[in-house]
């Protein structure tokens, strides 16, 4: 039998994401180990192709455009796919132009459409002679100047007028690996020295005691005693989160959004003696937090269901992780930008609104909690939890202290830094007597 | 030695059923081994003996991403399966074509290893349909078997129209 062809897989993956709307999510990023070896990803290859489109979308939709003015019926809506691959490699790839041309000619016949394979040929080479020319007139428009949707643009801007253009540049870098290393089994030392004779050179991250950021993205199953609980996958903005509940033996500790559980085992790993509940709505990333788990050797409460059901008694600590627009880690998620759109977000508030309310019944007075998303739009961040803070008499905001991002009135927002931490938000509040 | 050559449709010899393999000695090793060789060379992720003209129940898969983690079956035989996968299968003996095939998604099967043991294994996804891909050659089967008689007509045509001039 024939390897598949990755040009073709690209193109049906990427059909998932642009016609039916489904997010793109290769099983390395879930980072569980050990893999499975026989449902394998598919090549390397093929994912920088399909993050490549993804991320330089609208650029290489205005170059295919240009092209082909008229618009193909909806049954070849492949080949339109398959031609932004084309471009993209011939963009991007380390190759001759030509191989990239050639390859996105074969996989027509892999497409089962053979006849198109003229027509393809014919688009690229237009673009190879006409490729300077379309380049200045991309620059034209804001959305492929940047490769991002004018809505989400707007947003960015209007939020961060100063950074908002260094943060669509972030945003279409691929993500730096970093880990977190598990400081009750080894320490920071040792374990880059570990890393550093399995030829992977690594570097400590000032202000995030346990991260180490990897120089060249791995696969886990190459990470030194990955299996047994060492490290794990986790990016350095989410490893501010759980030292910021300070922790005390005896604690009853409840991670309202826990899948798949950084967060939730990094908890356990900075202190052991606490009583913790995690309860996460979906019971597939459930098993991940169980997986991730098992492999830390550690321990909890899993409970599967809507948090917004849960009644189960008092906490001292909360850590509220709540479900957000990603905006903060599109770079790792490049659908994200194709996937949302404007209504999602005041959707997303909504909900975010509800599930901090829900939360704050569960804390006891004097108790902790710390809400945070991987987002950078205010509306699910400091405007939210300003409406909260006004809208009650029992809460203070503690300040937020890390030598990343910038403080806000309410809580500290990071954002995505090239070859550094993701887009992240986080805020401490403090129930208190009325 | 002279590298297999891979026999292609519509040659009849891909339609021998093969027999079983009685005893695991150095030659079967030896041509399982020349068979990886060609498998990596054509490239395939997998190859049976019928296709080099060996009527042997042999065969041997490689489906892994950096092509180091070959597997040899002898005798394979499918036990249970379950699920279903359709996936665009192409094959090393009809060169160019490529078709959507419904297989089990994942199967169990009992083979004999290259040290003439007796095993059971279980396989899902790609590793699972290439399995079965390659047990239909040991059949005298192919892929193109399973599509419309017209598909099938036009590939057979097509492809003996470039044999003919390539010789």
């Amino acid at each position: 039998m024939t390897e598949p062809n990755e040009y073709e897989t690209a193109v049906n993956l990427l059909a998932g994401v642009l016609q039916h709307g489904k997010p793109l999510i290769f099983r390395d990023q879930r980072h569980v180990a050990p893999l499975d070896t026989q449902k394998r990803d598919p090549t390397p290859l093929c994912k920088q192709i399909c993050y490549g489109v993804l991320r330089d979308y609208y650029r290489l939709t205005f170059y295919r455009d240009s092209l082909v003015t008229r618009k193909l019926p909806s049954k070849q809506a492949d080949l339109e796919i398959l031609l932004l691959c084309g471009i993209y490699s011939i963009c991007s790839l380390k190759r001759p132009a030509h191989t990239s041309v050639n390859a996105t000619v074969q996989t027509t016949r892999h497409l089962n459409k053979a006849w198109a394979s003229g027509f393809i040929n014919g688009v690229l080479r237009n673009f190879i002679r006409r490729r300077n020319d379309l380049e200045k007139r991309a620059d034209e428009s804001t959305e492929t100047r940047w490769n991002h949707p004018e809505w989400l643009q707007k947003s960015l801007r209007c939020a961060w007028p100063e950074d908002a253009e260094n943060i669509m540049v972030a945003n279409n870098d691929p993500a730096p690996m970093t880990l977190r290393i598990n400081l009750q089994k080894t320490d920071i030392a040792r374990y880059q020295q570990q890393l550093m004779s399995s030829g992977l050179k690594s570097t400590p991250i000032a202000g995030a005691p346990s991260a180490l950021q990897l120089h060249t993205a791995v696969s886990v199953d190459r990470l030194p005693g990955f299996s047994d609980g060492f490290a794990s996958v986790q990016d350095e903005a989410s490893q501010l989160v759980a030292p910021l509940l300070s922790l005390e033996p005896g604690d009853k500790v409840l991670d309202a959004c826990a899948a798949p559980g950084g967060k939730t085992c990094h908890l356990l790993e900075i202190e052991p003696e606490i009583r913790l509940q995690a309860v996460d709505v979906d019971p597939e990333r459930i098993r991940y937090l169980d997986d991730n788990l098992r492999r830390l050797g550690l321990n909890c409460d899993t409970v599967s269901g809507n948090f917004l059901d849960y009644e189960n008694g008092l906490f001292n600590k909360i850590l509220l992780d709540v479900p957000c627009s990603a905006t903060g880690i599109i770079r790792r998620h490049p659908d994200i930008k194709l996937l949302r759109n404007s209504a999602d977000i005041d959707k997303l508030s909504d909900i975010q609104t509800e599930l901090l309310n829900h939360a704050w019944k569960h804390l006891e007075t004097g108790g902790l909690l710390i809400y945070s998303t991987c987002s950078v739009l205010p509306q699910e961040n400091e405007q939210l939890v300003y409406q909260f803070v006004q809208s009650r008499k029992d809460v203070i905001v503690l300040p937020v202290d890390s030598v990343r991002g910038n403080a806000l009135k309410s809580g500290r927002q990071l954002l995505p830094q090239l070859q550094g931490h993701d887009g992240f938000y986080m805020a401490r509040l403090r129930k208190v007597v009325p | 030695m002279m590298p297999l050559t891979i026999l292609e449709y519509p040659d009849h010899r891909l339609r021998i059923r093969a027999k079983p393999v009685t005893t695991v000695n150095g030659n079967l090793i030896t041509l399982a081994h020349r068979m990886l060789d060609a498998m990596y060379v054509a490239p395939g992720i997998g190859l049976a003996a019928t296709q080099v003209n060996v009527h042997r129940q042999l065969l041997v898969l490689d489906v892994s991403e950096d092509r180091n983690d070959p597997l040899i079956l002898i005798n394979p035989v499918i036990t249970a399966r379950e699920g279903e996968l359709e996936t665009n299968e192409g094959c090393l003996s009809v060169p160019g074509y490529y078709e959507p095939v419904i297989r089990s998604e994942n199967i169990r099967l009992d083979a004999v290893n290259s040290d003439g043991e007796t095993f059971s294994m279980d396989a899902n996804g790609l590793l699972a349909v290439c399995i079965q891909h390659e047990i239909d050659h040991l059949k005298g089967k192919l892929f193109v078997d399973y599509l419309s008689l017209t598909k099938r007509q036009i590939i057979r045509k097509k492809l003996l129209k470039q044999q003919k001039q390539r010789d």
